[in-house]
């Protein structure tokens, strides 16, 4: 017996969220919702999106998946592996990496037991690197859970980890 | 109007057009990639850039608009050293693999390479490596080779209405791929193996087989439905390789459907008759083409002397050519019977007397691009005619809105303004509403009365309406009441009616005579003939089938299977023998297809379409005109003595020019009584072919075949009935009708309306349905 599986619709507050979001665009250019959309739908589902929300999505805003598919898979923002409880985004461009970022990588992974673009074993770590922050000014920063992290050292990096390890999120 | 020059030449252009334009059209080459004259403008490969003068950088041809006094170089050490260096930066991560590749020979890299790149690269580093995938069963991938002009993206979204492909990932990482694992889902996907200027999608059936520089090329029609697609059969020492599409404004434009272009895979298969056949006492055995015709035409005249002409019918494929249908028409004639016909996929002909001299459309495909409403009415036009959606969404793209009134919520690649689905018993009476016309059961809802003259008031409005129907409206109960109503209703709203007529050459075949009311050019017969679906209903002792597979091609087919096995003699001119084919035929007749006989196609324009035979008949068949015109002779039928098929048209096209039969229809409200049906409480059967198992030669393609996404033996229910009937999705099923039983697995789909039970045919599991009450059973 073929058994169909039971399709993700999304939400009804996310549904109207995107309703919202859509009033700002012309009414034929539907696929311009797409990022907010799967923003919302990330954040909605433990911080990833699984292959069904990118379909979701799509019959949402009445658009075809692979225009879904090709926002996803575009930003780095948007994560289509599962990721830890929280997510440590270092960045290592010009600026972060004349001030140590490659070091800091490396102090990370080493005292994570990981390599950049995995999760902790216990499933409460994601890290990886960023391209730019942004915040050159204070480098090298980082994004912890989206909050930026600036001006860091090994002590003030060992810190917030150890804080994220015992459950408090920021 | 604006002044420029390009290379030295003066040339007028409106201002806005684009430099390659009106380069284009002064015959000046210049070398591009991501441009297409159908597609829109994406100017990412820069391959065109050229010299004009007062600007500083090279500037990209596809996307310059011209201004008063340009002064253009196309060929200027500047645009030549711009146009080297884009060439060198493309074939940065291109293999260079081109004496594997199957685009070598016929690629615009390669050859733009040779003509505008330089001898060497200075690049030295590794090249990127991208994996391919499989999209299906037409079109081979080899992603490395791709260089991301997007010009299958944009083919997507703006042709084929459906956005297969798309760019993943960016930068170095970079994809062109579909979502996910998919396939591609377009029944136009074949298209994009032309408009690809590299190796990166190429035909899979056609993949490693030849060099496009070894095959000789033979303009062709493809004759599997009623638009006729012009083609280029590529053929190499009697094979046919691969089909591409021939340019032809008026009809398929550059494009061309799957089912045109893979369906030549099944002209050289496995099935194909080598020498006529017959049935002994002892079994079956060949004979040769002397002895067959003498036996045939011996048989047949032993047979019309024992059970009278009354007792035989000739029932002819639509797709056959029009020569073939004249000569068929005559060879009936001759044997003293009108029982001929054509139109295997009908059941409501109490019509006929009223019909034009035949149904061709009183519109061409410029009138549909050009309307402002369109009213689609009974049809899945992207399955019946994939190339028309083509215009239907330049129609859009022009303003157009586009209604919909059909039996099923078909899926479109356009979009539509407003839709209507009712049971296919209630469109007869949702037609006659629209239409204002009074004294109806009124058993449409109120909703959807008001809906239906909302649409009518929406076209009202318009200035060019176009109205189009085709397959639900032929194989419906009332066609008749019906083709009454659109009559009305087109002339209401001062509209053009566009018939989507069944079959490749149902024109040819109502103008050749292949009806059993009327013979070549409209002549009225003393008294009428069986219509196909009325000859099997009868039991006749004679059928001469030519070109069709009854339990496959009919609308009920087992009506015919039926009558076929009671008969005493079944003569079947066919290209393909099958085992179904032996338990019914006595005599098979071994007939060339398409791709290897001459012969003219009247598509539903009235455009006459010549082919010609791109390979010689195979083993020993012989064109169908010639086997019919042998026939005729061994039965002395007095002017059949033909030379050659060109005489055969000359003499037809002789009759048709003395004609005085008005191509008008005599068809309106006063001329023919209106039949309503209410819906009853029972299952109302709506049926429909697989869009790639058309006829005899598409369901033997094995790539259409794999594509083939409605052939699957499955019955389709509206949730409501399956509730009713407590049934399941994916449920064992049985249909049950009278003697015969029909497994199948249910699908319980939203799109199918109340009280209908949505099937197909043309496939093994429905091959002996007939005509009358269906019920389901549980497994």
């Amino acid at each position: 017996m073929i058994k169909k599986q039971k399709k993700y619709v999304l939400p009804e507050n996310l549904q109207n969220k995107i309703d919202e979001n859509l009033k700002k665009y012309p009414s034929d250019h539907r696929q311009s919702a797409i990022l907010y959309a799967l923003r919302l739908t990330q954040n909605d589902n433990g911080g990833w999106i699984r292959e069904q929300h990118m379909r979701a999505v799509a019959d949402y805003l009445k658009i075809d998946y692979i225009a879904v598919y090709e926002v996803a898979t575009f930003y780095s923002m948007l994560k289509l592996k599962p990721v830890g409880k929280s997510l440590v985004s270092v960045c290592d461009n010009i600026s972060c990496k004349l001030k140590g970022a490659d070091n800091l990588l490396s102090f990370i992974e080493e005292y994570l037991q990981i390599k950049t673009g995995e999760t902790t074993s216990d499933g409460l770590i994601t890290l990886e690197r960023a391209e730019c922050l942004g915040a050159c000014v204070n480098a090298p920063s980082m994004i912890v859970n989206d909050e930026y992290q600036e001006n860091l050292t090994k002590d003030k990096v060992q810190q917030i980890l150890d804080n994220l390890s015992n459950g408090d999120n920021h | 109007m604006v002044k420029i020059v390009i290379d030295g030449h003066e040339l007028q252009a409106s201002a806005g057009d684009m430099i390659i334009e009106v380069a284009d059209a002064a015959d000046i080459y210049i070398p591009r990639f991501c441009y297409h004259k159908k597609l829109s403008i994406a100017a990412n490969c820069r391959m065109c850039l050229v010299d004009v003068a007062n600007n500083g950088k090279s500037l990209p041809a596809c996307a310059t608009p011209v201004v008063e006094g340009m002064q253009i170089s196309t060929k200027s050490a500047k645009a030549l050293y711009s146009q080297r260096s884009v060439m060198e930066f493309l074939l940065i991560n291109h293999p260079l693999d081109c004496p594997i590749c199957d685009q070598g020979g016929e690629c615009e890299l390669q050859d733009l390479s040779m003509g505008y790149g330089w001898d060497s690269s200075k690049f030295t580093e590794e090249k990127r490596v991208v994996a391919d995938y499989n999209i299906g069963p037409f079109i081979t991938t080899n992603m490395t080779r791709c260089i991301h002009c997007t010009r299958c993206i944009r083919f997507g979204k703006e042709i084929a209405g459906v956005q297969d492909l798309g760019l993943i990932n960016r930068g170095d990482d970079v994809e062109v791929r579909t979502y996910v694992d998919e396939t591609v889902k377009s029944n136009l996907s074949g298209n994009l193996i032309d408009i690809c200027p590299v190796g990166a999608l190429n035909s899979k059936p056609y993949a490693f087989q030849a060099r496009s520089w070894e095959l000789k090329s033979t303009a062709s029609i493809a004759p599997h439905d009623c638009l006729g697609a012009n083609i280029f059969l590529h053929t190499r020492e009697q094979k046919i390789f691969r089909v591409v599409s021939k340019d032809n404004q008026q009809v398929n434009d550059i494009w061309l459907s799957d089912r045109d272009r893979f369906s030549y895979l099944g002209i050289q298969h496995s099935e194909r008759l080598p020498k006529p056949y017959f049935k002994e006492s002892n079994g079956w055995i060949e004979k040769n083409w002397h002895d067959a015709l003498t036996l045939t035409s011996a048989k047949l005249k032993i047979n019309i002397d024992k059970y009278t002409p009354k007792q035989v019918a000739g029932i002819i494929s639509p797709n056959s050519t029009f020569e073939e249908l004249y000569l068929f028409n005559k060879l009936i004639r001759a044997l003293g019977t009108n029982n001929i016909d054509h139109r295997i996929r009908e059941q409501d002909f109490s019509d006929q007397e009223f019909q034009p001299l035949s149904p061709t459309s009183m519109m061409s495909a410029d009138d549909l691009q050009t309307s402002d409403g369109i009213l689609i009415v009974g049809s899945n036009i992207g399955v019946e005619q994939p190339l028309l959606t083509i215009d239907i969404k330049s129609a859009i793209g022009n303003g157009a809105k586009i209604y919909v009134i059909n039996p099923i919520d078909h899926k479109f690649n356009f979009d539509i303004a407003e839709k209507i689905i009712v049971n296919s018993a209630l469109l007869p009476q949702l037609l006659a509403v629209m239409g204002q016309y009074d004294g109806l059961p009124g058993e449409l809802a109120n909703s959807i009365v008001n809906e239906a003259r909302s649409i009518f008031a929406s076209l009202a409005n318009c200035k060019k309406v176009s109205i189009v129907t085709g397959a639900h409206l032929y194989q419906h109960k009332h066609a008749s009441t019906m083709r009454v109503l659109l009559i009305e209703l087109q002339k209401q709203l001062s509209a053009k009616l566009m018939y989507l007529t069944q079959g490749a050459n149902s024109t040819g075949a109502w103008l050749a005579g292949c009806i059993p009311h009327r013979t070549t050019a409209g002549e009225i017969v003393s008294s009428n003939g069986l219509s196909a679906l009325d000859s099997f209903k009868e039991n006749l002792q004679t059928y001469i089938l030519f070109g069709i597979e009854p339990e496959l091609d009919c609308l009920y087919p087992g009506n015919a299977m039926n009558a076929l096995k009671q008969a005493s003699l079944v003569i079947v001119c066919s290209p393909y023998i099958t085992e179904q084919m032996l338990g019914y035929a006595d005599i098979v007749l071994p007939i060339a297809t398409f791709a290897e006989t001459d012969g003219t196609y009247i598509n539903l324009f009235g455009s006459k379409q010549k082919t010609s035979p791109a390979i010689l008949p195979i083993y020993d068949c012989k064109p169908g005109w010639e086997v019919l015109r042998d026939l005729g002779n061994s039965l002395d039928i007095a002017g059949m003595e033909y030379q050659s098929n060109q005489e055969v048209y000359q003499e037809v096209t002789d009759v048709l020019q003395q004609t005085k039969y008005s191509n008008r229809s005599n068809l309106n409200k006063t001329t023919k009584s209106l039949k309503f049906v209410s819906q009853s409480a029972d299952l109302n059967l709506l049926l429909e072919w697989p869009e790639n198992s058309v006829d005899c030669i598409t369901r033997r393609s094995y790539a259409l075949q794999q594509a083939n996404t409605f052939s699957k033996p499955l019955a389709y229910i509206n949730p409501e009935d399956a509730d009713r009937l407590s049934l399941i999705d994916g449920e064992q099923i049985i249909l049950v009708q009278q003697v015969c039983e029909f497994p199948l697995t249910l699908s319980v789909e939203q799109y199918v309306p109340k009280n209908c039970l949505y099937i197909p045919l043309g496939i093994e599991a429905t091959s002996n349905l007939t005509e009358g009450k269906i019920e389901i059973k549980k497994c």
